[in-house]
């Protein structure tokens, strides 16, 4: 049965098209997906499913069509966030069965139910965050262990979607012991699990996998069994938000070595250097296999030729997905906003993000009607201010300055900001806010990559056009950049060359300079996204760095090493020899003594030999300080990263974050200090003195 | 419930003063317990009679009627003698080096945050003996300060569930803020062999003082035995004897309990395990200062409710049962008036102590003052008019409910508790006003004596905006969570800000919280946002 109304297989032109992607702009209507109804192929084309739930929907599909053992159970959970393709995942298996009951009229609904092909009855929870109520309408507590016990005593076979919030709410409201808890704990749980801790009423889960590295994929099956009679639940969990999807995922195999038939990982997910992230390597990730799809000219309509006068910036930003090293800029700007921001890009947000590259925010302001609004916000024909002014209202919609959330200017107008949660996220990388000098041909000169933009702007001459320089420049040098030019920013170019003009007087010096300025961030963040350069590349690429080396073996780089310990625990620059760590034992700040000293301090000094031994978990990367017992540990994300690497020998630099971070740093410190924890003695630190200090 | 009289109707929390330094709440937690007469009281000056002011580190000059004292130890000679000779014979040994230099290394551990201009300073009172190296009367700088422990042990007990089973005899040590911080020390002393020595240093200095040192008096007598049930709970019972506590619990959703929950789990032992001593002393003053703060503003809001409740147009009186009856309940059948439907006024109920906006609206929108500050002087103005009703009528022996009728047949009482609700800011309630500000101020915000546990920030000089210093989020959350190492998510959070009358957006908190690097917004939606523990 089928509730949703089946779309076009695609754009039916190329104004359609535009306005189809409003449906999934941010506040889209079509943003969420109900959970039920069949699959179509539309014009949304359909994304590989993350975190290698391929082979989950798979699995329990066997489980609905064919008949296995009376005292056998089987579970799917999809665990993450809204916006991962949960609901998709439902509607998927959901698909082509009978649904039970009186159909709900809620187009989104916490559950619904199915006969499947096998006679079982499958119990699917779409959204485990709308709240269960009983026959009289009372809502019911821990819902969601209250239907995996359900759901094992009437052998049902159960699919949930539940994010780890819900989870984690479940399991401090139901403290009573069951299958049920049993299995939340373990949904909620990262890595290896102690089987005895996780025993109750004769109920014992056991992790199927038995790699301790596997533990922490985002594909996880254990078998529940009870002592006390012959049932045996499946579960199979998928953390859907796990991974990114820019990124190689896991691969798995089916299993065929028992009934439960457990999809494997056979090879883990794994993260790119940035710096090595090609045009090949981002058409191979899913979101690349996407863009690649929904851009190609049979699925997105392409414009029907329209007179040259006509200036359409939807047209110029499509021609730029045509270009593939374009396509992979736009993944690697979006891969380093999760990076940076420490948060993934999920299918909603990425078809946000498509939207928001292609029409900008005009989903907002266009409507139905595409053709209409561009046909009303043609620029003034004559050159002047009217028409630079019209020009650059259009230049907002420009995929390299929307999809940043740059600044909305114009001449005229009030300067305004578009945000999303996309820009939430990009915003953080803009190019603009980090153009380094430097040539992207010589990293060996130079970190930076800047220079082409910011030397051509520097040397313009009065009455040149900077594109047409620029353009020069990047065919010279076989630069890709050249390829982003298209006739609108020519247009547009045009049009700044003649008003910044000395002859022309149409716009006061103030004027001038805010347009150059402006024109400035236009062409370096154009430059930027057609090479996929994010603000802070450098830090960046250290980060993939550490994670894809992590991901093999648990060591830092020694340089890595010293910039971490030198953030969180410089030594005492009085002993070269030793470097001695001396953390005061009670100030308000926990600010290790790196100089000599104004007044004798009584300090703690920590182990000498700390071991720091990096693990990756998804994206996020966790340094744990080793002395023979863990003595602490470190989430090692973006902006702490950026300010160890501002450390200069045994002094830690600052960044515009110091502020919010020195809190987190010192409260490390502080755990060190704990009564219990292993330490090298206490010390009055006196000048340059350190004097020891004994027990009796 | 037991029932509630009408002096009920005025909640038993001694009016406040600003308190000059927070390290005091804890410094008068101990002097509750603390058996020190050489330290206590009046001392001759010059043939006078003065207070006696006890500060870690002091330079003003005595006043009329407190002669101060500095307890730090190289004050004087004769004090740095005392102190090096009880390190000394609590097994400190210093490897080499100067002993006199060292020695001070540990008296300057212990120096809590100086203020710049200040002309006294406070030792962290990290332990108990420790937190005798200063008293309110130092502190404050006056004969009769307000007595903070007394209003701490107040607070407590009206967030105690069991409040109305309280009585002055032998009780558990739960049932007495003080005593559960003493408790929690002693099991730090316990495993804490570091700390532990240093306390016992600073007994030993202390009874070494002149004003002391004929007492006959050992370290362990200072303080009650942790087990001894009937000193620890002594001066709270005296609190119940002298009538200084309130009968009447008052729900979930206010300050007190909030204090009560958040105080009795960080006097826990898990939390005493989990947090080094200064950060445990840093939460534990934090605690006191939020509870101390917000418990005005909701006893100011208490106070309006109750003024809202008498002179509601959707309130008569029933001359039979001498109590007033509201139409205002949804099925429009009459309730009757009683300390219950006074809690469910929505002031109290969904009502917000302070306007928590978000951080990107203006400066002029996010100002928490004006509306804090009209709040308190109104509900400064009703309290009066009540305390001036209850003490006229105190031979009547009204109850509660019989208080109400009374109030609302006076018309001239009526009349003013009418215009009290429409109040400007009174001077007279600038001292509340500024109790409360300065308790959730943040002190400093760079430089080594940084506080990071204000809630309050000033903006240019013109605006008082919600701002938490990021450990401030630490520790309210974590607490939140109670599970060191735990995680909890954002609507526990979010539901222990509400019992104090804040009301973040999940927004707004989260981003709070990412700030601290305690949560991340990815992937989870709204309230249930996964919040780690700050330890």
């Amino acid at each position: 049965m089928s509730t949703t109304s089946v779309a076009p297989t695609s754009g039916q032109d190329y104004f359609d098209c535009l306005h189809r992607l409003t449906e999934r702009a941010f506040g889209g209507k079509n943003v969420a997906d109900s959970g039920r109804g069949q699959v179509v192929q539309n014009f949304f084309v359909e994304g590989a499913l993350a975190s290698g739930a391929t082979s989950a929907v798979e699995w329990f599909q066997d489980k609905l069509n064919n008949n296995y053992d009376q005292n056998k159970r089987f579970m799917l959970f999809l665990v993450g966030g809204p916006g991962n393709g949960k609901s998709y995942v439902a509607r998927k298996i959901g698909s082509g069965l009978v649904e039970l009951g009186t159909p709900l009229i809620n187009k989104h609904a916490r559950k619904y139910e199915f006969k499947c092909p096998n006679g079982q009855k499958l119990v699917s929870i779409n959204d485990a965050t709308i709240p269960e109520r009983n026959i009289n309408g009372l809502r019911i507590e821990f819902p969601l262990i209250n239907n995996i016990v359900s759901a094992v005593s009437a052998n049902d076979l159960l699919m949930v979607n539940v994010n780890r919030g819900i989870l984690n709410q479940e399991l401090q409201c139901q403290e009573n012991s069951s299958e049920g808890r049993l299995i939340v704990e373990w949904l909620n749980s990262v890595g290896a699990i102690n089987a005895s801790e996780h025993d109750f009423d004769g109920w014992t889960l056991t992790e199927v996998e038995t790699d301790v590295k596997k533990l922490k994929e985002s594909i996880r099956s254990a078998k529940v069994s009870n002592s006390n009679s012959d049932l045996e639940i499946n579960v199979l969990a998928v953390h859907l938000d796990r991974y990114s999807m820019f990124e190689t995922q896991p691969v798995l195999k089916s299993c065929n070595d028992d009934s439960s038939g457990f999809p494997r990982i056979e090879s883990i997910y794994k993260i790119r250097n940035f710096k090595d992230r090609s045009a090949d390597f981002c058409r191979s990730t899913p979101a690349g296999a996407l863009l690649s799809s929904f851009f190609d000219s049979a699925n997105f309509k392409r414009p029907s030729s329209a007179p040259a006068e006509f200036v359409d910036p939807f047209a110029a930003n499509l021609e730029n997905f045509s270009k593939e090293s374009f396509v992979a800029g736009f993944q690697n700007i979006l891969r380093a906003s999760e990076l940076v921001s420490a948060k993934k890009v999920t299918y909603r947000e990425m078809w946000g993000a498509i939207s928001l590259a292609v029409i900008g925010s005009a989903s907002q302001l266009a409507g139905d009607d595409f053709e209409g609004w561009l046909k009303d916000n043609q620029p003034a024909a004559e050159s002047g201010r009217k028409r630079l002014s019209d020009l650059m209202k259009l230049a907002n919609y420009r995929t390299h300055q929307s999809i940043f959330g740059a600044p909305q200017s114009g001449i005229d107008i009030l300067t305004t900001t578009f945000k999303s949660p996309i820009t939430d996220m990009t915003s953080k990388v803009d190019p603009a806010t980090d153009a380094v000098l430097g040539e992207i041909a010589k990293p060996k000169q130079s970190k930076g990559w800047a220079s082409p933009i910011l030397e051509t702007f520097q040397s313009h001459a009065e009455g040149e056009s900077v594109l047409d320089s620029l353009l020069d420049l990047f065919r010279a040098t076989g630069d890709v950049a050249a390829d982003s030019v298209t006739s609108f920013d020519v247009k547009l170019d045009q049009e700044v060359t003649f008003a910044l003009s000395e002859s022309n007087e149409f716009l006061k010096d103030v004027e001038k300079r805010r347009l150059w300025a402006w024109y400035g961030e236009y062409l370096t963040r154009l430059y930027a996204l057609s090479h996929g350069i994010p603000a802070f590349k450098f830090e960046i690429q250290v980060l993939t760095e550490i994670l894809h080396n992590a991901q093999i073996r648990p060591s830092l780089s020694l340089d890595t090493k010293n910039a971490i310990k030198t953030l969180f625990l410089p030594y005492f620059n009085g002993d070269t020899t030793n470097r001695p760590v001396f953390l005061p034992l009670y100030n308000s700040r926990t600010e290790p003594i790196v100089d000599r000293t104004e007044t004798a301090k009584l300090t703690m000094q920590t182990v000498a030999q700390l071991d720091y031994l990096p693990y990756t978990l998804g994206d996020s990367l966790v340094i744990e300080l080793w002395s023979h017992v863990c003595v602490g540990q470190i989430v090692l994300d973006f902006p702490l990263l950026r300010e160890a690497l501002t450390s200069v020998g045994n002094f830690a630099g600052y960044t515009e974050l110091a502020a919010s971070l020195t809190p987190r740093i010192e409260r490390l410190r502080s755990t060190m200090l704990k009564s219990g924890k292993p330490n090298n003695g206490y010390f009055v630190v006196s000048g340059p003195q350190v004097v020891e200090v004994s027990r009796g | 419930m037991s029932q509630l009289m009408g002096d009920d109707l005025i909640l038993k929390i001694n009016r406040p003063q600003y308190v000059p330094f927070p390290e005091l709440f804890l410094s008068e937690l101990a002097w509750r317990l603390a058996d020190l007469p050489g330290w206590t009281g009046t001392v001759q000056v010059d043939g006078e009679k003065k207070v006696l002011g006890l500060m870690y580190d002091v330079t003003s000059k005595d006043t009329k009627n407190v002669t101060f004292k500095a307890t730090r130890p190289s004050k004087t000679d004769e004090s740095r003698k005392n102190w090096i000779s009880a390190l000394y014979n609590n097994e400190f040994r210093f490897f080499s080096g100067d002993e006199e230099g060292n020695a001070d290394a540990v008296e300057d551990a212990i120096r809590g945050v100086a203020l710049d201009k200040s002309s006294r300073s406070v030792a962290t009172p990290l332990s108990p003996n420790i937190a005798l190296l200063q008293n309110r009367q130092g502190g404050f700088g006056k004969k009769s300060p307000i007595d903070i422990g007394l209003i701490v042990e107040q607070i407590f007990a009206l967030g105690d569930p069991k409040i109305e089973t309280y009585t002055d005899g032998v009780d558990e040590e739960t049932k007495s803020a003080t005593s559960l911080w003493y408790v929690a020390m002693r099991d730090r002393l316990h495993d804490d062999y570091e700390l532990s020595r240093i306390d016992r240093s600073v007994a030993d200095f202390i009874l070494a003082d002149e004003k002391n040192s004929g007492s006959g008096k050992t370290a362990k007598d200072i303080f009650p035995d942790r087990d001894d049930l009937v000193k620890l709970m002594k001066p709270r019972n005296e609190m119940i004897k002298n009538g200084q506590v309130s009968k009447v619990f008052l729900g979930e959703q206010t300050p007190f309990h909030w204090m009560h929950k958040a105080w009795t789990a960080l006097n826990s032992e898990k939390w005493v395990r989990a947090l080094p001593a200064r950060r445990w002393t840093d939460w534990a003053t934090t605690i006191l200062r939020v509870g101390f703060g917000f418990s005005y503003i909701w006893d100011a809001n208490w106070n309006l409710a109750i003024a809202g409740a008498i002179t509601s147009s959707e309130t008569e009186p029933n001359d039979a049962e001498r109590c007033l009856y509201s139409t205002r309940s949804e099925n429009q059948s009459k309730e009757k008036v009683t300390v219950e439907y006074i809690l469910k006024s929505p002031r109290l109920l969904t009502g917000a102590a302070m306007r928590w906006k978000d951080s990107d609206n203006s400066l002029s929108i996010r100002d928490v003052a004006p509306l804090v500050r009209l709040t308190l002087s109104r509900g400064l103005q009703i309290r009066m008019i009540l305390d001036e009703f209850i003490e006229r009528q105190k031979a009547a022996n009204l109850t509660l409910e019989e208080s109400l009728y009374e109030l609302y047949k006076d018309a001239d009482l009526r009349q003013r508790l009418n215009e009290a609700q429409r109040d400007k800011f009174k001077p007279n309630a600038k001292s509340l006003w500024e109790a409360v500000k300065y308790s959730l101020l943040t002190r400093s915000g760079t430089g080594e004596v940084a506080d990071f546990y204000g809630l309050l920030s000033s903006r240019s000089r013109k605006f008082l905006v919600i701002d938490p210093a990021t450990e401030w989020i630490a520790a309210i959350s974590s607490l939140a969570i109670d599970q060191p190492d735990g995680i909890g998510d954002l609507g526990k959070v979010l539901a222990e800000l509400a019992r104090l009358g804040l009301r973040p957006s999940p927004k707004e908190l989260t981003n709070c919280l990412e700030l601290a690097g305690l949560a991340q917004s990815a992937a989870d939606a709204d309230t249930a946002v996964l919040v780690k523990s700050a330890f």
